[in-house]
């Protein structure tokens, strides 16, 4: 596939200019919009890594900047952070900020600056444990700056009640991914089968789990009705072939 | 109480406190002649390196006077007055509280101001306290002896056996005369202490003539203090730059602590800077550093490298966040992560997978630069690819599953094998030579992995390289 960066960059504007009808609000295709502002905890592996890019790569629209703080053992735990993975995902190298801290202290800390600044799209950051007065101060210096702060917690990590929204991402067989919205601030919860687009980049449904299954795709702006929990032992139903 | 030290299996004494003096003990004479005039002499061994650094600590605490002083020979340190001496309320007034201060630190120091180091030199060791104004060091030197020329010994018992036992002496002779008895060496020294020929003084390093300083007549205690006096000296600092148009690639502070030790803090900027509240901020950070302990009576401020910056820059980004503001942050994290620690990716042509990207400092990053296809990279890669324990159905083809981490996982998908050459002009090691096989695989629960296969037939050895997304 031959790579058009303007073609892309261009797309993300478009979709930036229509998503402004919802201040503030992100669309997502086929996830519920997500709140520009505020504390976002995305639970999981590298598929937690790679939504976290993907998000960030919308939420810049080709032209923000991201900042990304991995833990300076990532190189050789979690894996360093690859630019061609990245690019995969939506999000552009070169407009991303990487610091690698070398203590939890110092990444929170580089998490707020980063959000005070006002300078980012979004920020990420990789945190083994994230107490909840961290996780406060995260959410207020957040929503102070319109910025979106992305937490990356490991798998069953214990999470805050402080941001606006808990998300799980684990990889699914087939190239997709299991996302769930374990949590979300006046909104309901729910879980999703997702393939990430590369072409298009953005999210392209695979099945939705429970109540929500059948609504058109189209109305991913909208918070899916309450109660929509992922329902154990419920079979995925594949929407393409 | 004197210094010994051994010269010839005897020992001698080297360095004789004011009390031993006044016993009438010289340096030089064996420790048993000096026993026979104070018996109850303490002596400790005499160490040359333990008084070059305290010479050193000295001539560095002397940068609170000017910032260009040197130590000289193995007893006295040089000052560079020059354009400093009226800060201070004279050289006079100078020299008075330099000695003092010295004092309180328990130094005797005998000091003396000339128009050239030489002659303070001579002064310093032969008349302190005098204070020559240039031009006049022809007759300040008159009186004094030859020895304050820093002659060799020989050459100074020489000049003792012809009774020219003063500078003035030599006044009078012919200088082809002294350059024949005595080689070019007393003519040199002769020149300098009078200033006919030049003597620079190798500083203790490099200083822009660009500092602040404060003095304070009540020694700061409270760090809250340092911050606040940092901060005004910041603000004059970069007034002067801003109205010559420069901005500084970072700061050195200097706090004089009143035991005569000297506290030290840096920071650095990714681009010229003269933002008083950005480089403040880029302090806060290293506050620690200036800890007053007894307290600090002097503080200087330098910049570190100075460049042409352009008056003001107001281009608007998106957010209406100026393109300064990210430099100032990345200062800031670099001061605080370290400056390695914070970068951007950049791809590089090479097909090894962990050669295809370096880092560079995020200011420097080129823009629209190709990467290659990344649906078929990870979005993680390992530093170090990790040896697993895989399994194939036959030697050249896909594995069936792995272990990682104590871990196995069974390969429901295999893609491959994507052949990667070794780049054999930049491997030395025969093992780093080898081709790769690599597969894309993934596993009954969805995981996606990048594995590759090194080498060949039995002696093949399986590695994970990198996680996708």
């Amino acid at each position: 596939m031959v790579q058009r960066p303007e073609l892309a960059a261009l797309k993300a504007r478009l979709a930036l200019v229509a998503g402004s009808s919802q201040a503030g609000m992100l669309p997502l295709g086929v996830l519920p919009v997500l709140p520009r502002a505020g504390l976002h905890e995305i639970e999981g592996d590298v598929a937690a890594s790679g939504f976290a890019a993907a998000l960030a790569g919308l939420l810049a629209g080709g032209c923000g900047f991201v900042l990304w703080c991995t833990p300076f053992t990532a190189l050789h735990e979690a894996g360093g952070l690859y630019g061609a993975g990245l690019a995969a995902c939506g999000l552009d190298p070169a407009r991303l900020i990487v610091a690698s801290p070398r203590h939890t202290r110092d990444a929170l800390w580089t998490m707020e600056e980063a959000l005070r600044s006002g300078i980012f799209a979004a920020v990420i950051g990789e945190i083994e444990m994230l107490p909840s007065i961290a996780a406060r101060r995260l959410q207020l210096a957040a929503e102070a700056h319109a910025t979106a702060a992305l937490v990356l917690l490991p798998p069953r990590a214990p999470g805050t009640s402080v941001g606006m929204t808990r998300w799980r991402a684990t990889s699914a067989p087939g190239g997709a991914w299991h996302i769930e919205l374990a949590r979300c601030r006046g909104g309901a919860s729910g879980t999703w089968l997702v393939e990430w687009n590369h072409a298009t980049h953005r999210f392209d449904l695979v099945a939705v789990f429970g109540e929500r299954l059948g609504a058109p795709a189209s109305s991913g702006l909208d918070w899916p009705a309450r109660g929509a929990n992922c329902r154990a032992g419920e079979t995925p139903v594949r929407r393409r072939a | 109480m004197a210094l010994i030290a051994e010269q010839a299996k005897r020992l001698f004494v080297a360095a004789p406190d004011a009390l031993a003096q006044a016993s009438g003990i010289v340096p030089g004479q064996t420790l048993a002649d000096a026993r026979a005039l104070a018996g109850d002499l303490a002596v400790a061994p005499f160490d040359p390196t333990a008084i070059t650094r305290a010479l050193d600590g000295i001539a560095q605490w002397c940068m609170r006077y000017t910032p260009a002083t040197a130590p000289a020979g193995d007893d006295g340190i040089f000052l560079d007055l020059t354009g400093s001496a009226p800060l201070f309320g004279g050289e006079a007034a100078l020299l008075t509280e330099l000695v003092a201060r010295l004092a309180r630190q328990g130094f005797t120091a005998h000091a003396a101001v000339a128009g050239t180091p030489g002659a303070a030199w001579a002064l310093a060791h032969f008349a302190p306290g005098t204070i020559a104004a240039s031009a006049t060091e022809r007759a300040a030197l008159a009186g004094l002896p030859v020895e304050a020329l820093r002659l060799a010994p020989e050459t100074v018992t020489t000049l003792h056996r012809l009774g020219l036992r003063t500078i003035g002496a030599l006044y009078d002779l012919s200088r082809a005369a002294l350059a024949r008895c005595f080689g070019n060496g007393l003519c040199r020294r002769l020149d300098q202490a009078l200033g006919s020929v030049c003597e620079p003084i190798s500083s203790l390093r490099e200083v822009p003539p660009w500092r602040e300083r404060r003095d304070f007549a009540e020694p700061l205690l409270q760090p809250e203090d340092i911050a606040t006096t940092l901060r005004r000296l910041i603000e004059s600092l970069c007034a002067r730059l801003a109205a010559e148009g420069l901005g500084t690639r970072g700061l050195e502070c200097l706090g004089f602590r009143t035991d005569g030790s000297t506290a030290r803090a840096r920071i650095g900027t990714g681009r010229p800077s003269r933002d008083p509240a950005h480089l403040a901020r880029l302090f806060a950070e290293k506050l620690s550093l200036l800890d007053p302990g007894e307290g600090i009576d002097g503080m200087v401020l330098s910049p570190i490298a100075l460049e042409p910056l352009a008056p003001e820059q107001t281009a608007l980004t998106r957010d209406g966040a100026q393109p300064g503001d990210l430099a100032a942050l990345l200062d800031r994290l670099a001061n605080r992560l370290g400056t390695t620690n914070v970068f951007t990716l950049a791809p590089v042509e090479s097909h090894r997978p962990e050669r295809a990207q370096r880092r560079v400092a995020p200011n420097t990053a080129a823009r629209n630069l190709r990467w290659p296809d990344g649906t078929r990279r990870p979005l993680r890669l390992f530093a170090d690819p990790e040896a697993i324990e895989a399994e194939a159905a036959a030697p050249e083809e896909a594995p069936l599953h792995f272990t990682w981490r104590h871990v196995r996982h069974c390969i429901q998908h295999a893609e491959g094998p994507e052949r990667i050459a070794a780049e054999w002009w930049r491997d030395a090691a025969p093992a780093a030579r080898e081709t790769r096989d690599y597969y894309r695989v993934e596993d009954e629960d969805g995981g996606r992995f990048w594995l590759y296969r090194q080498g060949a037939g039995e002696a093949s050895r399986w590695y994970l390289h990198g996680l996708f997304m």
